[in-house]
Parts: structure tokens; C-alpha cells; sequence
């Protein structure tokens, strides 16, 4: 008999539609990111999750159980995101349009039916009411989380069908188009992923006892996004059939996708996206294995940008040279050094206001200051202090002339490059979102192109890259002075700060985990 | 019980500052500015470019004075090439600032 206690948490009336209409009376505006462009019709869960949702809704419809399906899983995505606090409740923004006419969802569906059994909450979205945001009843969460088991059978959350097929890498565009030819070239450079299978499996026992130690305190959902994030990252790995090779060491090949920037995403996860407790504990007991990072490279990357089209670098040297300047605006706006320097890296990628997986400098402003007025107050001090840096000018140029220097135009539209070779259409983007990707397609853009360069020169330098870390990688064997003088010239990155370090520096959670769970 | 094997317990952390061109006081400055004292006085840390400034010369010895293990490597002007367009594996990408 399964426990259905009243939702208690769902947001007054409008509250959502007030907190976004605060946003748009402030200089930038708030965009949020819907639910994806389509609905969900595919999620991997553990048989006995199937069997538990089944479970409480065998009294609704199919349309509707799509739906609660489409929210669970929506769910889940949210959860797992890496994001410093996760206290707060997990809503998923639905559009009033999202379900027409898709496959298996041709009826009418009634969320309010799913709200009356207590599954869903809902509350309405924006001041147009075109869309509603709706969450799982915590209950269902509660339950669903722990039998998520890394042992346990794989099936299709909406068919009940097990998940089986290995994934390729998707070399293609949504428009069925080749990526760029460095980008093709970087993912077949990856050609083979070792891994500790019994260290990973002692990592996600352990993350799941410390999950379940957290269960009535404020940080429950922190600890359950921290389980499903290697949950999921281990389940990517595991469907890719690894091959036993020695010594407990398996291999794979790891699947990528393209993201719009021209980094590469390893899909679920994978060892890519996972904890780096459970990065630490892949490459346990494989010899010769580095792991690289790119240290400081947004800032660098917006220095050699602010070169290039004559922007004055002046603040941004002082900033960059000088470790007191942070610690000094850290302190005058009452926050940590190192919340700083993160407000200040979302701010470069014009992320001032929320979004649905980054944290803005909203967000990260938040974590000291919860109260919204005390929010907006320290948001202004950021902003002028960081005024001098004229980061809009930048964002605005970016907008405006980069086509003319790093693109082109084509039927009145704009069109810029980045060094992966990838294009992203200016005109295309909603105004409001520009600064964002655009900034983002730069600076990531440029970043990962030296990424790229690194997979490829392996064969010539006698290493190999096992695993794409989005600002580095893990090798076998080490990268040589030359190569990496190599992959610069060739990415056009003007300073590369590279270091090879351990992937994780404080080792006594995750050698607790290994030493109890481990075997 | 899994334990790390020794060789990755005890290595020690290295950092490369590679820069397009000539290694001025700046790009030096640059470099002493994300350095941690705390972390990277453990590292080994080389600075590569195509040569080195008199000035930058002598923050490097002031770097060292301090606690760094850091040196310069000179690289060849051949790898000293900025965003072009180039041909790999017969394929030709655009790309040029």
C-alpha cells in the first residue's frame, strides 16, 4: 500500500508569474527554458521504478500516464544537473502546445486528473498562461530514488521495453548535416575508455547510503541529484557493453554529441558529466593514466577576444594579475572569492538571470543573499563593479560585428564561426538570449577546439585520449610539451594554461566508500 | 578493498602556460595571477613561448624566489601560429580572426 501524503509544497497562485515579472522590470531580461522542443518518449529506469509507477498509476489513462512520464523524467534530467544547492523545489515548465499531436499523446490530456490523485503538482506559469510548471509529489520522488539500483534490469520508463542497444556517436546536425570535420576527427580519436568497473559501483553504493543518511534533513535532494547524476553516468557507461580487459579494468567506447558551441557531450553522462568522486574512482589502478584541465580559460579566451576586435583589457589585466582585486570586490560584496569568480564566469557568458541547468549570477548572488531584494541590491553591486570590464560592449559587438571578422552574411541574416568550425546564426537567436549563446559560442567555441586538436594529436605524440572532459581530458600516457604547442597553434588559442593534477584532491570520502563498499 | 596504485598517489602536478609569441612581463603576470600559493608551490610549472623578455626574465626569478619550480621552454616559431585556415586530413575548415 503506497503512501499518498497531500502536496503541501506547490507555490501560491502566481507566484512564479510574479517572480518573472520581477525579472523583466530589471535591465536584463529573464528567459527560461521549457521542457525541450518535444515531449519525452524514452527514459531508462530500473525495472523496479517501472514497476512502482505502474504501481500508482494504473488508474489513469495513456495519455496522461505519457505525461506523468514526460514530468518524472523531466525530473530526473533537472535533479541530476551539477548545481551547487538544491533545495529548492524541482518544477518542469510545460507548454500549453508541447503535447499536440505528438505520438502516443493524440488525446486530450488531463494533468488536473493526475493532480487530484496527488502525483503532480501544478501552478501557472507566465503571465500569458501559455505554459505551467508542474512537479512530482515528493512522496513519488522519495520512493522512486532509492530503487534506482545500478544491478538492477533496464526498461523503457514509458513501454516497460528493456533498454539494451549500445549508442553511437551522432556525427551529424538536427538537420541531418556533418559536423565540422574537427569535431568528427576529435570524436574518432576517442576510440577506447578504461575504467575500474568495482571502484565506480563502490562510488554510487556509497552515494546511495549517503543519500539515504540525508533523508529527513534540508539536504536531501542535494544527495539524491548527486545519486542519480552517477546513477545515470554509470548506466551510460554500462550500455555501451564494456569489454573486461585486466586487473578489474574494463574498456568502452564512449559515445558524443555535438552541442551548438562545438564541444562534444558524451551521452548520459558517462565518465564525462559524473561526480569527480566517481571520476577519481574510474581510473583507480590504470597505469599511465593524466587527467588535464584547462585552468582559467574563459578569462583568458574573452582577453585574446577583447584583443582581437580592440577592446580596451586594461580592468580585465588588473583582474586577471592581481588575486587580491577578487578577493576585494569578493569582500566588499559580503560573498566568497570563489563565488566570485564563478558570478564573474557567468557574467562573461552574459548568464545574469536563471536559466534551466546553468547557475547565474543570480543564482550564485542568491546563495548568500536568499532575500530577493537582497539579490537584486548585490546583483547591482556586481554590476558595477564589473562595469569597467564594458563586458555589454563586448556582448553588443558581438551582436553587431563579428560577423564581418569571424563569419559572414548570407540573405540578411548574420552567421559567425568559432575554431571548431561550427556556424551559429545571430539572427536566429531571440534577442533576449543572444549575449548568452553568443558568448558562450565564442568562448566555448575556442576552448574546445583545443580540446579537439589534444583527441587528434594523440596518435602523432604517442598518447591516447581515453575520456573529453569539456575543459580537458584523461590520457594514457602523457601529453608532451610540443603537442600541446601544437594543438594551440592549431585551435588559435593564444594562452593555454594546462595542468596535470588528480582529478579529485580531497580523497577521504571516496577511499571511505572504497574501503566499505569496495570488496 | 581497492586501493590507488602508488605511482598515482605520489605524482607530481604539472602546469604548462603556453603563449602565442614572445613571454613578456604581462603574459608572466598574467600567469602569477591564477597561481595558488597553497596548490601550485607543490607543482612543476613551464612556461613556453617563443622567447623570453629581459623583464619577464627577471619575474621568473622572482617567481622562483618565492617557492615556484617554474622554467621556460623556448618552442619553435613554427607551432607559433595563430587562427588560420588549415588543412587536416584533406578536409578544409574556415576559420580566421
Amino acid at each position: 500500500m503506497i503512501d499518498s501524503p497531500k502536496i503541501t509544497s506547490i507555490p501560491a497562485e502566481g507566484d512564479i508569474g510574479r517572480y518573472e515579472q520581477e525579472f523583466l522590470c530589471t535591465p536584463f531580461k529573464y528567459s527560461t527554458t521549457m521542457s525541450g522542443p518535444s515531449p519525452i518518449s524514452h527514459f531508462p529506469v530500473s525495472k523496479s521504478v517501472y514497476e512502482f509507477v505502474q504501481g500508482i498509476t494504473e488508474k489513469i489513462a495513456p495519455p496522461d500516464y505519457c505525461f506523468f512520464c514526460h514530468i518524472l523524467a523531466s525530473t530526473f534530467i533537472k535533479l541530476k544537473q551539477p548545481l551547487k544547492e538544491r533545495k529548492f523545489e524541482v518544477w518542469v515548465s510545460v507548454s500549453s502546445t508541447l503535447f499536440d499531436g505528438s505520438k502516443g499523446c493524440q488525446d486530450r490530456i488531463s494533468p488536473k486528473d493526475l493532480v487530484c490523485l496527488g502525483l503532480i503538482g501544478s501552478c501557472s506559469g507566465s503571465l500569458e498562461q501559455s505554459w505551467t510548471n508542474y512537479k512530482i509529489s515528493d512522496w513519488i520522488l522519495d520512493q522512486v530514488t532509492p530503487l534506482l539500483d545500478v544491478d538492477d534490469k533496464e526498461v523503457d520508463l514509458f513501454t516497460g521495453k528493456p533498454v539494451k542497444r549500445a549508442s553511437v556517436s551522432v556525427k551529424k546536425n538536427e538537420k541531418g548535416v556533418l559536423e565540422p570535420p574537427l569535431i568528427r576527427d576529435a570524436i574518432d580519436a576517442i576510440t577506447e575508455c578504461r575504467f575500474n568497473w568495482a571502484a565506480i559501483k563502490a562510488v554510487i553504493r556509497g552515494r546511495k547510503a549517503e543519500m539515504e543518511v540525508a533523508k529527513h534533513t534540508g539536504d536531501y535532494r542535494n544527495y539524491q541529484g548527486k545519486y542519480l547524476n552517477d546513477y545515470y553516468c554509470f548506466k551510460a557507461v554500462r550500455r555501451q557493453q564494456p569489454v573486461y580487459l585486466e586487473h578489474g579494468i574494463f574498456w568502452y567506447r564512449p559515445p558524443y554529441r555535438t552541442q551548438k558551441t562545438g564541444c562534444i557531450s558524451h551521452l548520459w553522462g558517462g565518465l564525462q558529466s559524473c561526480s569527480p568522486e566517481m571520476k577519481h574512482a574510474a581510473y583507480i589502478g590504470i597505469p599511465n593514466c593524466y587527467y588535464y584541465n584547462l585552468r582559467s580559460s574563459p578569462s583568458f579566451t574573452l582577453k585574446q577576444q577583447y584583443e582581437a576586435v580592440g577592446l580596451n583589457t586594461s580592468w580585465l589585466e588588473t583582474f586577471l594579475q592581481d588575486r587580491e582585486v577578487r578577493k576585494t570586490y569578493a569582500e566588499a560584496l559580503g560573498i566568497s572569492v570563489d563565488d566570485f569568480q564563478q558570478a564573474f564566469n557567468a557574467a562573461m557568458v552574459g548568464s545574469y538571470f536563471e536559466t534551466e541547468f546553468d547557475d547565474s549570477v543570480y543564482r550564485i548572488l542568491s546563495w548568500t543573499y536568499p532575500e530577493r531584494a537582497d539579490t537584486h541590491a548585490a546583483l547591482d553591486q556586481f554590476l558595477t563593479a564589473i562595469a569597467p570590464m564594458q563586458l555589454s560592449r563586448w556582448h553588443q559587438l558581438l551582436e553587431d560585428e563579428y560577423y564581418t571578422f569571424t563569419g559572414y552574411k548570407q540573405k540578411g541574416k548574420r552567421y559567425l564561426h568559432n575554431p571548431t568550425g561550427k556556424t551559429i546564426c545571430v539572427d536566429n537567436i531571440q534577442q533576449v538570449d543572444r549575449p548568452r549563446e553568443l558568448a558562450g559560442f565564442v568562448l566555448q567555441g575556442q576552448e574546445a577546439a583545443f580540446n579537439h586538436w589534444i583527441c587528434i594529436l594523440g596518435l602523432k605524440y604517442g598518447y591516447q585520449v581515453m575520456s573529453h572532459q569539456h575543459t580537458g581530458v584523461v590520457t594514457l600516457g602523457e601529453i608532451s610539451q610540443a603537442a600541446i604547442d601544437e594543438a594551440q597553434a592549431e585551435s588559435g588559442l593564444q594562452y593555454a594554461f594546462l595542468e596535470e593534477k588528480p582529478i579529485l584532491q580531497d580523497l577521504t570520502k571516496v577511499n571511505e566508500w572504497l574501503k566499505r563498499y569496495g570488496g | 578493498m581497492i586501493e590507488p596504485i602508488e605511482s598515482q598517489k605520489n605524482r607530481r602536478s604539472k602546469i604548462y602556460f603556453s603563449v602565442a609569441g614572445e613571454v613578456g612581463l604581462s603574459e608572466l603576470n598574467l600567469l602569477a595571477g591564477q597561481l595558488n600559493p597553497a596548490e601550485d608551490q607543490a607543482a612543476l610549472i613551464t612556461v613556453a613561448g617563443t622567447s623570453l623578455s629581459e623583464a619577464a626574465e627577471q619575474k621568473l626569478a622572482a617567481l622562483r624566489s618565492i617557492g615556484f619550480d617554474i622554467q621556460f621552454s623556448q618552442k619553435s616559431r613554427s607551432s607559433d601560429r595563430l587562427p588560420k585556415d588549415y588543412l587536416h586530413t584533406g578536409r578544409r575548415r574556415h576559420w580566421s580572426i
